[in-house]
């Protein structure tokens, strides 16, 4: 004990000799975040690191490993305190410009190996995979889902742009680039190039591979492009999504930039297909889609996109669309907004006559997807997608796997991809695997801190600081922790203002339960309650009495539901008893959480005690 | 050896739960910008509830959302991406085909497909190479490979070398 003491106070003393930097004097901050817990992402609470706007943070993942994310520190508030609606306590350690450069530099460089290496991974998953299809007679193509079969009539804008190419390259432009991807099928059949080692150590980024059936399927997908450009094949009809609203109705000065922006799209894909990156296919797909939408939007007068949500989107069932009108408000205003600043960005970057915007055009696309998504619901009565992670188009299909090499020479090269598949996964499951107490989201960022800070690694044997919740206290003894900031959660924040706007006792009688509150509403993902007991002590345990009945009782009427509601409300009902134990003796985990907090709401929640 | 002292032993239910870290199941954690689905669904890398991944790489991709990033808040990040992933590949003498078959991974994490018109790339490469100190000789290859003689492209592949 008195020697950990003694190590303690040798670390204080070499912080205040090799950083006497004070709160006021300081340039630069790293800021420590504790976010405390709530149900389902973390009950135990979660620590983060801010380094200029990055935020670094470990999460677990299945099967039980550590990953460090990086994240623009706006997205991880709105993420940690508006959706998750969780507190973040901000402890800022004030370091010299040196410092804090070092420190930004080592945290950017983890990530980047362990993002690095976590490719790797995949890419050998990938690999397996288009092995195993190949074996079966066929490989998934992105981008060859958006367009129809050869029977319908051929696309204008497609047969257009096939003109515009031979024109540019020769009549026999196409046909020669078809057989030169022939015979690249042809030669993948020739032993395979030699693989980069599997080793991986923690501080290197592994080389990147790109093994037979990954190539096999950039020369078939560029295979499938052509054939559709030959064809002038019209997209489906389901890969399109539009609306009758007038925020995508073209005016005059529209149809002449839809016109612009066809020109220098077209222009940009006749570049595109003499290039020589091996995976041109997927982004001439793409490009021919979206040359198809802007032709169908000056068609219509109406702005049509390839439909950009992800095929297991999470929805709002269109029973419960009409009962949320505040919620649907703030996400039109935010698409209306994000879709007028994308516009704007990409009218201007066509007026320059510089080449096609495709960043533009795809922050263009998802919010106009955004748009008349809400505007179908709201009209057509659907299901809501929930707008926030719309993608880059990519609707995949089979293919037959055509010149693909011999089954013995795929089954040889499914052997090896195998091997190395699991290899790769022991290794990383090792380098990053989760220890509950001595590897965790808090004992990685401590590391990281005091190599960054200290340069050495202290010595936390015995403590409690690897538990979330008692971190901080770790954190302001070791680095000089100049002053702490509480950024509230969403509800917390917005029950500040109303506390402030009404009478207390009505807004307290009010907002302290689900049933009547202004500011919650049920999320499905939430386990059932009654009482909110974050904002709340001494009638914690009397809310929390409640609330574990209320769980008890919702799973019984669950237990009869669960065939027809495949466990949900089963499973929330003892999700909610469970989440409510910890508040019978003064201790609160639950606080509810948002399907959807408005970019107006956000700004108005910038609250800093 | 020390005994196990009876109080720690009853603090494991309750760190249990006090301990546990983000687990990448929240919506809030899940992140990808290509909807491609071809891929794993249980991916030792990827966030547990991503509905959808990139077909390439969803480690990669869970470095974008599209959700509420705007371009402006985006550019820096893919100028970087391309420095650090350019300056590996040169150091540890990646072959160009597989080089530039990873651009077009990154590019596709970050919403851009035709990397190639981009001028941000070429910054980025120029960058890199000057973070893996390539002599002038090595400097004029990469600028003739990559630019195929476009002067734009070369310039900005120059001044992103010249920054370094």
């Amino acid at each position: 004990m008195i020697r950990r003491l003694v190590r303690r106070a040798a670390l204080v003393a070499s912080l205040a000799i090799g950083f006497p930097i004070h709160g006021w004097a300081s340039e630069r901050f790293i800021d420590y975040l504790y976010i405390d817990a709530n149900e389902g992402g973390s009950s135990g609470g979660h620590v983060a690191v801010r380094v200029d706007d990055d935020v670094f943070h470990f999460e677990y993942r299945r099967p039980g490993m550590l990953v460090l994310r990086r994240d623009p520190f706006g997205e991880f508030r709105h993420d940690y305190t508006a959706l998750d609606n969780r507190t973040i306590e901000v402890s800022r350690i004030p370091v010299s410009e040196a410092t804090f450069r070092v420190a930004r530099e080592r945290l950017r460089r983890r990530h980047f190996v362990q993002r690095r290496q976590l490719e790797r991974s995949d890419t050998l998953r990938t690999e397996r995979r288009i092995l195993e299809q190949m074996l079966q007679g066929y490989v998934d193509v992105d981008g060859a889902g958006f367009f129809s079969g050869r029977d319908r009539a051929p696309d204008p804008a497609l047969l257009a742009l096939r003109q515009q190419i031979l024109e540019t390259y020769g009549p026999t432009f196409l046909t020669e680039r078809a057989d030169t991807l022939r015979r690249r099928l042809a030669a993948l059949d020739r032993p395979d190039v030699s693989e980069p080692a599997l080793g991986a150590p923690v501080d290197e980024a592994p080389a990147p591979a790109y093994g037979v059936g990954r190539r096999y399927r950039d020369t078939l997908t560029a295979l499938t492009a052509l054939e559709v450009l030959a064809t002038a094949r019209p997209l489906r009809p389901e890969v399109t999504i539009t609306a009758a609203a007038q925020e995508l109705r073209l005016d005059a000065d529209d149809a002449l930039r839809v016109q612009r922006l066809s020109d220098a799209l077209t222009a940009s894909l006749v570049r595109l297909i003499d290039s020589p990156r091996p995976d041109w296919g997927f982004p001439l797909l793409l490009g021919m889609a979206r040359l198809a939408t802007l032709e169908r939007t000056r068609a219509s007068g109406q702005w049509v996109f390839l439909d950009a949500f992800p095929p297991n989107a999470a929805v709002i069932e269109r029973a419960r669309v009409p009962g949320r009108p505040e919620m649907i408000g703030a996400m039109l205003t935010d698409a209306q907004s994000t879709l007028d600043v994308a516009r704007g960005r990409l009218w201007s970057a066509a007026r320059s006559g510089g080449p096609f915007d495709d960043r533009g055009f795809a922050d263009f696309e998802g919010a106009g997807n955004r748009i008349a998504e809400i505007r179908r619901a709201l009209d057509d009565g659907r299901d809501l997608r929930l707008p926030y992670y719309v993608r880059l188009p990519a609707r995949s299909e089979s293919r037959p796997a055509v010149l693909a090499p011999s089954p013995a020479a795929l089954g040889a090269h499914l052997v090896v991809a195998r091997e190395h598949e699991q290899a790769y996964d022991r290794v990383l499951e090792r380098l990053y695997e989760y220890r509950l107490v001595t590897r965790n989201c808090v004992t990685e960022i401590l590391r990281e801190l005091d190599a960054a800070l200290l340069g050495e690694r202290a010595d936390v044997d015995g403590s409690l600081s690897f538990v979330p919740a008692l971190s901080a206290l770790a954190v302001k003894e070791r680095y000089g922790v100049s002053d702490v900031i509480r950024i509230p959660s969403h509800r917390r924040a917005r029950l500040t203002r109303l506390y402030e706007e009404e009478n207390a006792l009505r807004v307290f009688l009010r907002e302290s339960n689900t049933i009547t509150s202004t500011l919650y509403r049920q999320n499905s993902r939430d386990s059932t309650f009654v009482f909110f007991t974050d904002d709340v002590v001494v009638t914690r345990p009397v809310f929390g009495a409640v609330n574990v009945l209320t769980g008890i009782a919702a799973s019984g009427v669950g237990l009869v539901t669960a065939p027809f509601d495949r466990g949900k409300r089963l499973r929330a009902g003892l999700r909610g008893a469970f989440f409510s134990l910890p508040e019978l003796v003064f201790q609160n985990i639950r606080k509810g959480s948002f399907e959807y907090v408005g970019a107006a709401t956000r700004d108005g929640s910038e609250v800093w005690h | 050896m020390r005994g196990v002292h009876p109080a720690r032993v009853a603090l494991v239910p309750v760190l249990l739960l006090l301990v546990g870290c983000s687990i990448s199941t929240s919506l809030s954690t899940s992140s990808t910008s290509s909807q491609s689905s071809s891929d794993s669904s249980t991916s030792l890398s990827t966030s547990s509830d991503s509905s959808a991944r990139s077909s390439e790489s969803s480690a990669r991709s869970s470095e974008s959302s599209s959700r509420s990033s705007r371009r402006g808040d985006r550019e820096p990040r893919y100028l970087e991406d391309v420095r650090r992933y350019t300056a590996a590949n040169v150091r540890a003498g990646v072959p160009l085909e597989t080089f530039q078959k990873e651009l077009g991974e990154l590019a596709r994490s970050h919403g851009l497909t035709h990397w190639e018109e981009d001028e941000t790339t070429y910054l980025g490469i120029g960058e890199g190479l000057g973070d893996a100190a390539v002599g002038k000789a090595e400097l004029e290859m990469y600028k003739t490979t990559f630019s195929r003689s476009d002067p734009v492209k070369r310039q900005a592949i120059q001044r992103g070398y010249d920054t370094r």
